[in-house]
């Protein structure tokens, strides 16, 4: 029989913890990644801008580390629950941080409205709505099941909609495309889990792709790029520059790599190596191997929290843990897929490794709120060994 | 441990696992891409990369230097410069890139402007120094780029110039040694890779990484040539011809024992560090690539052979005709007219008369082989380009005055070397050695490779040898070459009057001459042999004895004075001078007292130190002058070479045992 007690006391309880240390050790590994490669791919770029010091963008990076894992721990230690309560909070700060952001002034260097200064720090408040989102999705998702009136909820479901359609254009006005693509594929994943019927989400897309139209015409660059990526299925050469200098680099690290700090493509010929493009930077200077090994260490982090997810079955946390995995993999998708020509160009940070501030911070902090999940679905698991108690 | 678990609607079951397959779908598909990126299109990949972050460009190595023959530098390349290329392609800003670099380079924007639409590349400026080169990269300019330069610098100037010669820009030689040796003294330039980046700078660590490890420079080339006889020679030669008119002068000394050349002075002189400053002609060692007819000197040759051949002897008496004498097809002056001279006057006196009956004495062949047996008609091979052979006519082509013309010098065209090697035969006892120039070529890191002396072949007994000699000495002692002669110093040596070649119209010149005077020092233990040449001397006279003996003498004593001070006459004694010149220093002070007379050395410096009164200097050889305050307890600072021109303090002053008395000296060869 079973030794190990359901008290929960440790003591008692051997050595098993609570914590899920596969998702831990996976998002650890990332990070660590994370800190090697924004070094050697800023090493030049960093010498050039901080006159001859190599290491200035990279402790900038490990500075932002060390608060995103402290958030992290915070976040794994606080009851998720807590979220539930702060959600409409949360999502109410994120528009406000949303307006403000396009009725500010840019900021100096800054290609679009992105960015918030708040402290001295660069704030990008659709990285806080994405997760806000989520969360309110989810504390909705949860009212309109517990709801029984099937025109409530209809309604309710609409007013989300709603609510998601607003964050969107307020993301692309910023503009910030990739971004509201991620928050659109997140959303649309969590109407999808929610059991919103097939027809209603296919009934959506149309008009989805007017609005994709509207943006087109208004950014005509996103077309281009487009074009770029649909000819260069056929013939890669007909890339544009930045997707060539992207395959070059992933292309010529062959099966190992030309090794750590021997990448060619980062002096200068890819856009911002030590962000967007990190990921043909480690297949320039790790190879194959290693790329399939950073793969693989996503593949375990997005298999662990999906775990989490299905495992808490339908309730608040089902939805925050599955809207937290499926934008952690969409920004994993996008990022690799872009580097390696497999998607249209543009430009998204590899969660946890990419130099980068607000997203670095957030990835982390999501990644708190899964352990505290799952820390709660362990507890439970010992204290009722047969299933949660039925309401 | 199966938990049971309140069960999911099957419809969110399915859409949670076509979540998972659309996101394994991706995960395969990068999978995938991957192989087919890294694995299986690696090579593409890898040359479209090489292709676009990979150059390289040729480095010059620092050349070979030349040297004495104890080591001294002669040309030396100097620290890097750099040249700044531009490559179009890889700017777009050539404007701002033109106006900035107006700042470094001495070019206007309009030049620099339309420089840099040369495709595909065009060097912007050349010879840039470092601290320019670093500044300009600094800039981080689109398409400029830099290449190393080798530059050559020749500390020592002019000396030896003809034969050290210089390089192009490109370090590459185009005269004297740096020319003959250009393939020795050449360092292969390497070919340096290095990496760009996408702003087309090349990328430094990578680069500074590949140029450390580059060794290996051009081998050193050590020369005969003693650079302190070499300065005497130059500074003698220019003393004595200075103020004459004249096209080219030349002296050349050379080690009769060894055949090593010590040094060769040519006039007009240049610096190979701006050969770009004089022509052509005077740049080139004309004194070997240039022939003329040796006249008179030559006439060594004409009695050796005949003393060799026992056709005369020393004492034989030869009719000179009274000065006019016809052979078939010519007829043939003395200056002077003479009558029955010995073979030993026919030399002194240089007879030509009496050289052609000397001659005419020898069979035609024989006196051809002769000629051809001192190196005649020959190149020396002394590893220098362009050197000529002369032209010593064939036998079956001498025609009716052709013999008694070779006797006297006249319709053979030698350089200037081969008749000084005809000298050091005489000099050394009858051995033509080769004439060395190269003294050896050291490989860096390998061993030294040394040319030794070579004796080419035995020409004259030793007793002719001797014989001649003596001859030599008599030309010093009372022929023609008495202006050459040194107090107190044996010297053997030939005047030469040769009328110049007209090569446009190929005849003589009617009054244009070359003066020359060949001979060696000390005859009875001989060190040097010397030659002097003066290429058509134009202000009054134009004899051997009267234009080149005087300036052999001068630079025969300073090289003597300089390396075996023994040799010439000791100085005089005090007393000796004292008395000499008291009377011409009584008259020449009255005239410069005044002045002097205001020094008076009773400072208390110089309160307890004896007082001795200044000898009378002016006129001595500085040499003298030097050794006589130097006896005196004096000392002396000196200044000038030649004979004492002025002195302080004055004669006659007393003055302090160990001032340091001022003497200057001029030489007076000509001042009279």
């Amino acid at each position: 029989m079973n030794y190990s007690l359901p008290y929960g006391n440790r003591r008692f309880s051997g050595t098993r913890t609570t914590l899920d240390l596969p998702l831990l050790a996976s998002v650890l590994a990332l990070c660590v990644v994370g800190i090697v490669f924004v070094f050697t791919s800023s090493a030049v770029h960093s010498r050039l801008q901080f006159h001859g010091h190599s290491d200035i963008i990279v402790s900038r990076h490990v500075a932002r580390l060390a608060i995103g894992l402290a958030a992290m721990s915070i976040l794994a230690l606080v009851k998720f629950q807590l979220l539930h309560k702060i959600a409409r909070a949360l999502m109410v700060i994120s528009l406000v941080g949303l307006i403000a952001v396009l009725l500010l002034p840019k900021l100096p260097d800054a290609t679009a409205k992105r960015w918030l200064m708040i402290f001295g720090f660069s704030f990008q408040p659709a990285e806080l709505a994405k997760y806000a989102l989520i969360a309110y999705m989810a504390r909705r998702f949860t009212e309109i099941e517990d709801c029984p009136f099937p025109a409530e909820r209809t309604r309710k479901t609409l007013g989300v909609l709603g609510l998601v359609a607003l964050v969107l254009v307020l993301v692309v006005t910023e503009p910030n495309l990739s971004m509201a693509l991620l928050i659109a594929a997140t959303a649309t994943a969590l109407f999808f889990l929610h059991g919103v019927p097939i027809k209603w989400i296919l009934m959506a897309l149309p008009i989805a792709g007017a609005g994709a139209g509207v943006v087109v015409l208004i950014k005509p660059y996103m077309l281009e790029r487009i074009r770029y990526f649909l000819a260069a299925i056929t013939d890669p050469l007909a890339a544009s520059f930045h997707v060539k200098q992207s395959l070059i680099a992933v292309g010529q690290g062959g099966w190992l790599g030309l090794g750590l700090g021997q990448s060619t493509q980062k002096h200068f010929y890819l856009p911002e190596p030590y962000n967007d493009s990190i990921f043909s930077i480690i297949g320039e200077e790790i190879g194959f191997v290693g790329s399939m090994l950073v793969i693989l260490l996503f593949v375990i982090l997005i298999s662990r929290s999906w775990r989490i997810a299905v495992r808490a079955q339908r309730g608040f946390s089902y939805y925050l843990a599955a809207g937290i995995t499926v934008s952690l993999a969409c920004s994993f998708i996008v990022n690799v897929g872009v580097n390696l020509a497999v998607l249209p160009a543009t430009g998204q940070p590899l969660p946890f490794v990419s130099f980068g501030g607000t997203s670095l911070i957030m990835s982390l902090s999501a990644v708190g709120v899964l352990l505290n999940i799952a820390r709660q679905q362990a507890k439970n698991e010992r204290w009722f060994p047969n299933g949660p108690p039925q309401p | 441990m199966n938990i049971p678990r309140p069960t999911k609607p099957a419809s969110v079951k399915n859409r949670e696992r076509f979540l998972v397959i659309a996101f394994l779908f991706f995960v395969a598909a990068f999978a995938a891409r991957l192989a087919q990126l890294q694995i299986f299109e690696q090579e593409r990949w890898r040359a479209l990369a090489d292709d676009q972050t990979r150059g390289a460009k040729e480095e010059a190595l620092p050349r070979g230097e030349i040297r004495d023959r104890s080591g001294h530098a002669l040309a030396v390349t100097l620290p890097l410069t750099y040249a700044v290329g531009f490559r179009p392609k890889d700017c777009a800003a050539k404007d701002s890139v033109a106006q900035i670099l107006t700042e470094y380079l001495p070019y206007s924007y309009e030049t620099l402007r339309k420089k840099m639409d040369i495709t595909p590349f065009t060097y912007l400026s050349r010879k840039v120094d470092w601290l320019k080169k670093d500044l300009i990269e600094e800039r981080r300019l689109p398409g400029i780029e830099f290449y190393r330069e080798a530059r050559r610098g020749y500390p020592e100037g002019s000396a030896a110039a003809t034969i050290v010669g210089f390089t192009d820009i490109q370090g590459k030689g185009q005269e004297g040694i740096e020319l003959s040796l250009d393939k020795l003294l050449h360092a292969d330039p390497v070919k340096a890779e290095f990496w760009r980046d996408a702003r087309t700078n090349t990328v430094p660590a990578v680069m500074s990484s590949d140029m450390e490890s580059l060794t290996g420079v051009g081998a050193h080339a050590y020369l005969t040539i003693d650079l302190s006889l070499q300065r005497v020679l130059d500074r003698a030669l220019a003393q004595a011809l200075d103020g004459r008119v004249y096209e080219k002068a030349c002296a050349i000394l050379v080690d009769p024992w060894t055949g090593d050349i010590m040094a060769l002075a040519t006039l007009p002189t240049f610096d190979p560090n701006h050969p770009g400053d004089v022509s052509d002609t005077t740049r080139k060692c004309w004194p070997f690539t240039d022939i003329y007819d040796p006249g008179s000197v030559f006439k060594i040759v004409t009695v050796s052979a005949a003393l060799q051949e026992e056709a005369v002897s020393r004492s034989t008496m030869i009719d000179c005709e009274g000065g006019s004498y016809s052979v078939p097809g010519k007829v043939i002056h003395d200056a002077h007219g003479y009558g029955e001279l010995s073979v030993d006057e026919v030399l002194a006196k240089s007879s030509n008369i009496g050289c052609a009956k000397i001659a005419s004495r020898l069979p035609v062949q024989t006196f051809y082989d002769w000629i051809r047996k001192f190196g005649f008609g020959a190149r020396c091979d002394i590893g220098l380009s362009g050197e000529t052979a002369g032209i010593v006519p064939r036998p079956d082509n001498w025609m009716g005055p052709t013999r008694a013309n070779l006797a006297m010098g006249q319709g053979v065209s030698v350089n200037v070397l081969q008749m000084t090697m005809a000298f050091a035969t005489i000099a050394n006892g009858g051995t033509l050695m080769q004439p060395r120039l190269i003294k050896a070529i050291e490989f860096p890191g390998e061993e030294v490779f040394e040319y030794s002396p070579a004796p080419l072949r035995r020409v004259l007994t030793p007793e002719v040898a001797s014989n001649l000699t003596q001859m030599l000495e008599l030309v010093v002692e009372e022929g023609t070459g008495k202006a050459a002669k040194i107090e107190g110093v044996k010297l053997a040596g030939k005047t030469g009057t040769a009328q110049k070649v007209n090569l446009a119209e190929k005849c003589y010149y009617e009054k244009r001459f070359v003066s020359s005077f060949g001979g060696f020092f000390p005859s009875d233990d001989p060190k040097y042999v010397l030659m002097v040449v003066v290429d058509d001397p134009r202000d009054g006279g134009y004899y051997g004895g009267q234009i080149a003996a005087p300036v052999f003498k001068t630079v025969a004593e300073e090289i003597l004075a300089l390396r075996f001070p023994e040799k010439l006459p000791p100085p005089k004694k005090i007393e000796e001078l004292a008395s000499k010149e008291e009377e011409k220093a009584s008259e020449i002070d009255s005239s410069e007292t005044d002045s002097a007379e205001v020094f008076v050395f009773d400072s208390l410096l110089y309160a307890n130190v004896p007082k001795i009164p200044m000898p009378q200097l002016s006129g001595l050889p500085l040499r003298i002058a030097a050794s006589t305050l130097r006896d005196l307890g004096l000392g002396a600072q000196l200044l000038g070479n030649g004979r004492v021109t002025s002195q302080f303090p004055p004669a006659g002053l007393l003055v302090p045992v160990g001032y340091a008395c001022e003497v200057q000296a001029t030489s007076a060869l000509f001042a009279q």
